[in-house]
């Protein structure tokens, strides 16, 4: 601990409010941040949620799973399959299903420090699955119906028309976005050799971890996924250096 | 009634007065400040490390579909990699890894916090998708270290600052841009929030498990441990999760370590107490469940509450168990010093020569 010059001492007490200025702030911040966190209680709720957020976005964001280690009960899978055009001409073909987390899965056996591009697949289908819970049962049937020639903006209306919250139908747009240009750009590099790929689809599959109670007459394996098809999907392209990174990483696997 | 209240006067004064010599007469846990440096400056290496080979998936162009999910994000940061080439991504990659060797390392520790913090930041956040709770931790300790001084102890700054003294010169201008008042002020009210801050992560993780009937039960983890990207070692898992009496162990706790971390840091027994199981959890959470990077920056912000004594005495003890070895590896370094100068004499000056005598010379 490195003593403060002596003169520098003397002149403390001008300058000594300015940190005591910065305390305070210090101390004001970490009430905000403890109100943040803290669960539902009148105080949090005469602040507001949104004042919160608004506070702690960007730089002070954290969830109360910044430590350690949480429950899952849920696992989930994310399977692909193209509709493959023949480059010579003729009917095209549909693929069968790729389970992707199961490759992730397989990638991360043994890896004390995971890369991150293997949680995707895993990622993807949990934000969907999430979508579609905070979708009504009204909206969820417009999901199924869905196909390649449907417009982002169509979709947008007849989701709204069906009722739910705005917030819902966004939310499942992005994550649908994101699922299609993903599952485009690895069905591409994919079955690159079988022709062009011309439409894709996505599933997610769903299944739970059985109780503790059960742990000796069940285990996970004898569960079946709960799986749910999204419609056929118009190939997002993507760049020429995006299709090449997955055509090194579908080529690995 | 006009002497209470002069009383109360005067004990505010003297409190006001015991946190102003607190927070500007000298920089508190220097010791704990360059572990919890070192320990996060190495989850970022890590992390940044182990995704090297797919960053351009990761982050970079082909990390295109996840553009719905960056344009929510606020962080001015991610412009700096906004449509960028592999090249660039490449630069900015290693530079952000070179930058947090050097907050390791301690070299120009407070530029190598900036540039790790924005490299951090600007990186990670370009795909949130993949986003760690974790990362939160890791930010949010790189942002209150750049208002501390966590390379007062090992360093190559304090290493370089010792040597400049000893010769009778001034530290470096880099290091005392600040007033010292200012700059204790600074390190002591970062200290104060980033230990607030941590402390309030643990609880609010704690609170949020307590209630939870898995966590009471002391079986939470198994759940967790039975999903396939939770288990990186089967084997191990199934040790944990088949095993009740390790099971709750292991539940418990995490459960403690998180709930009563605050409470338990008030007394100096049970502050020692919750620490070694903060570190304990930390470390089998990291191997059970893969996460390394997460939960050395945990233990790296654990750290700040060990005091500096205790950091002294393990400096002393590291320093006489490794004396003999550095040592050896020293005269070892002169030896090797000694072939190289042998080498340079007898292989590469005739050469030089050669060339500059014959073929030069033409």
């Amino acid at each position: 601990m490195p003593p403060t010059p002596p003169e520098d001492v003397a002149a403390r007490p001008r300058h000594r409010w300015i940190v005591e200025v910065l305390l305070a702030v210090v101390v004001v911040h970490s009430v905000v941040l403890a109100l943040w966190l803290a669960p539902s209680s009148p105080l949090r709720d005469a602040v507001g949620d949104e004042r919160l957020a608004s506070y702690v976005d960007p730089y002070f964001q954290q969830g109360r799973d910044a430590v350690g280690v949480g429950t899952q009960q849920v696992d989930e899978s994310f399977s692909v399959r193209a509709f493959v055009a023949p480059d010579g001409g003729g009917k095209g073909s549909v693929t069968s299903w790729v389970d992707l987390t199961r490759l992730d899965n397989r990638a991360n056996a043994h890896a004390l420090a995971p890369r991150r591009v293997h949680l995707i697949a895993r990622r993807l289908a949990t934000n969907l699955n999430l979508a579609m819970f905070n979708l009504t049962a009204t909206q969820r049937k417009v999901v199924r119906k869905l196909t390649a020639d449907d417009l982002p903006s169509a979709v947008t209306v007849s989701l709204d028309k069906a009722g739910g919250r705005p917030a819902a139908v966004r939310f499942f747009q992005a994550y649908d976005q994101m699922a299609t240009q993903f599952a485009s750009l690895y069905a591409q590099s994919r079955w690159a050799g079988e022709g062009r790929v011309v439409q894709v689809q996505f599933r997610v599959g769903r299944r739970t971890v059985p109780p503790y109670a059960q742990r000796a007459s069940a285990s996970l394996d004898d569960q079946p996924f709960l799986d749910f098809s999204f419609g056929w999907r118009r190939v997002f392209r993507g760049s020429l250096e995006a299709r090449e990174t997955f055509d090194s990483f579908v080529g690995e696997r | 009634m006009t002497t209470t209240w002069r009383n109360l006067v005067q004990s505010v004064a003297e409190a006001r007065g015991r946190v102003d010599d607190w927070l500007v007469g000298s920089r508190h846990a220097t010791y704990a400040a360059a572990v919890c440096r070192i320990g996060t400056a190495l989850a970022v290496l890590g992390l940044l490390v182990s995704n090297f080979s797919t960053r351009d998936l990761w982050v970079g162009q082909a990390s295109v579909w996840a553009e719905p999910a960056r344009a929510i994000s606020r962080f001015p940061e991610l412009r700096l990699l906004d449509g960028v080439s592999s090249d660039v991504l490449a630069f900015i990659y290693v530079l952000t890894m070179a930058a947090s060797l050097a907050l390791a390392l301690g070299w120009h520790a407070k530029a190598a916090t900036v540039v790790t913090f924005v490299g951090f930041i600007a990186i990670v956040g370009q795909n949130p998708v993949v986003g760690s709770p974790g990362d939160n931790l890791v930010r949010l300790t790189l942002l209150w270290l750049l208002l501390m001084r966590s390379a007062d102890h090992w360093s190559l700054d304090a290493l370089r600052r010792s040597r400049r003294l000893a010769a009778g010169k001034e530290a470096s201008r880099e290091e005392d841009a600040l007033p010292p008042w200012l700059s204790s002020g600074l390190h002591n009210v970062g200290l104060v929030a980033l230990c607030a801050q941590t402390v309030l992560a643990a609880m609010a993780a704690g609170l949020d498990k307590v209630a939870d009937r898995g966590w009471q039960h002391g079986t939470a983890l198994y759940s967790t441990m039975q999903l396939p990207e939770s288990r990186p070692f089967p084997a191990l898992s199934d040790l944990l999760s088949r095993n009740e009496v390790l099971l709750a162990v292991l539940t418990y706790g995490v459960l403690l370590s998180q709930l009563f971390f605050g409470p338990l840091l008030l007394n100096r027994f049970t502050r020692r107490f919750v620490i070694v199981l903060a570190v304990l959890v930390n470390v089998v959470l990291a191997v059970v469940f893969a996460q390394p990077w997460s939960a050395l920056s945990t233990i790296a912000v654990t750290a700040l509450f060990v005091s500096d004594e205790t950091w002294q005495r393990v400096e002393d003890v590291v320093l006489t168990t490794t004396q003999p070895a550095a040592d050896w590896v020293l005269d070892r370094g002169y030896d090797l010093l000694d072939v190289a100068d042998a080498a340079r004499y007898r292989v590469l000056l005739p050469v030089v020569d050669w060339v500059r005598f014959t073929v030069l010379r033409r």
